[in-house]
């Protein structure tokens, strides 16, 4: 009898723009953005290009555990660059690939007005 | 005044493709679109994109995409405005509409189509106290003539292709111009960066990097862009005009006050035939909402073709619809 590899499921938290907060508890998969789980979790979060990092409006500001993020590639550090108004910790959420190290990370969705 | 069937907003490949399909029910189409191009998101924000799930297309860029719809749409002969939005729609007793753009430009339609995808691309701003204030007065988001600029002092903000194409013209023509960009590095055309470069080097413009905008002086009239160096200084740089030059955004814009039964950034739709809460007019592709809907391009053509069926009744109420296929009747160009 064989069974299935049980993945470890993960925890963040996300404040929304008004500052209520949620915490996700998530089974990390990599085909998922980190704006799928929160779109998927009830966020009013856009991402109106639909995770091409082209239009900014899934900026979050990533509270805690930044350092452990790859570094944006050269498509989101273009758009991150274009952005008017981003923080040094800021990054689009259609580029974070759901994975482990998110666990105990904290967000924050930011106005992209 | 332009006069026509159909009035379709939004010249993204669903809009065109209403075109084809009001076409082949010989309903003429005027399309409107805020945008100087047809194409919508596919020309504006990623042209050279492969999109996968077009129907009969194992891999299309969205530039061939909507260069194909142009091309399938020519013989119904479709008028064009584009670069205006339309701000108003308002029905006229004989149950006709005007649309009315931001450029003035008026049409008058029996059927309005509303194929605006995610609204209206519009200029991202930067977050600065009373921008809107001195919008008019010394702050412009695009250069429609570069001469309005002569004499003028100038700063420009941003690091993108049009940040860095904006800086070089306008060197040659204002005053002065400053270019103030919060990277130190800029990701734009790197012939245009280092042209930008060389002329900061040479004291023909001012280049201000790791720093950003935030304030603006003056009464009424701009006089004064206030910056913040990322070093910890900050500084007022005189200006006539403050160009924000952050790429382009999409928002919804006055649809919203049409007084369609909308769900946040949507407009709710019957799917027997995409209508909206307002006879004769619809909703087709990313703009509507209905239980199970996706935003997919081949949808939104799905859409279409029942709107077409639909509004026919309006155009000629007189006529009985027949269902043709047009591998047995062709397409009747106009």
């Amino acid at each position: 009898m064989g069974s299935m590899r049980s993945e470890r499921k993960i925890e963040f938290k996300a404040y929304d723009t008004d500052g209520d907060w949620r915490t996700v508890e998530i089974t990390p998969d990599a085909s998922l953005s980190l704006l799928d789980v929160l779109q998927s979790n009830g966020f009013d979060i856009p991402g109106v290009c639909g995770g091409l990092a082209l239009c900014g409006t899934c900026l979050v500001k990533v509270i805690c555990g930044y350092e452990k993020l790859p570094p944006p590639d050269d498509e989101e550090a273009a758009m991150l660059e274009m952005l008017p108004d981003t923080n040094p910790k800021d990054r689009l959420s259609c580029q974070l690939p759901l994975s482990s190290i998110m666990n105990g990370m904290v967000f924050r969705l930011q106005n992209y007005e | 005044m332009i006069s026509s069937d159909i009035c379709i907003i939004g010249a993204g490949p669903v809009g065109l493709f209403a075109v084809f399909e009001t076409g082949l029910l010989k309903m003429r189409c005027h399309v409107v679109d805020v945008l100087p191009q047809v194409g919508g998101q596919l020309t504006e924000i990623y042209p050279g994109k492969p999109i996968y799930d077009i129907p009969g297309y194992p891999k299309i860029t969205g530039e061939e995409l909507v260069g194909q719809l142009m091309t399938q749409i020519a013989p119904f002969k479709p008028s064009f405005t584009l670069g205006e939005r339309v701000e108003q729609v308002s029905r006229q007793r004989d149950e006709t509409f005007l649309l009315t753009t931001s450029a003035g430009t008026v049409i008058s339609a029996r059927v309005v189509v509303i194929a605006g995808g995610l609204g209206c691309f519009e200029p991202r701003k930067p977050v600065i106290p009373d921008l809107n204030l001195y919008e008019g007065n010394g702050v412009a988001y695009s250069v429609r003539d570069p001469e309005v600029f002569r004499g003028h002092k100038v700063v420009i903000a941003g690091g993108g292709d049009s940040a860095l194409d904006w800086t070089l013209v306008l060197a040659g023509i204002a005053d002065k111009v400053t270019l103030v960009h919060r990277g130190n590095t800029f990701r734009g055309a790197p012939d245009t960066a280092s042209r930008v470069q060389e002329l900061a080097n040479a004291g023909k413009l001012d280049l201000i990097i790791r720093a950003h905008t935030t304030h603006l002086t003056g009464k009424g009239k701009l006089n004064g862009v206030g910056v913040s160096l990322h070093g910890g200084d900050s500084l007022i740089i005189p200006a006539d005009d403050f160009i924000p030059l952050f790429g382009l955004t999409p928002r919804l814009g006055p649809i919203a006050e049409w007084g369609l039964n909308m769900d946040k950034d949507a407009i709710n739709v019957n799917t027997i035939d995409y209508s909206t809460s307002e006879e004769r007019i619809y909703a087709i592709g990313d703009i509507n909402h209905y239980p199970g809907k996706l935003k997919l391009i081949l949808c939104g053509f799905h859409e279409a073709a029942l709107m077409a069926r639909s509004a026919f009744r309006f155009v000629y109420p007189d006529q009985r619809i027949n269902f043709k296929y047009t591998t047995v009747y062709g397409i009747n160009a106009f």
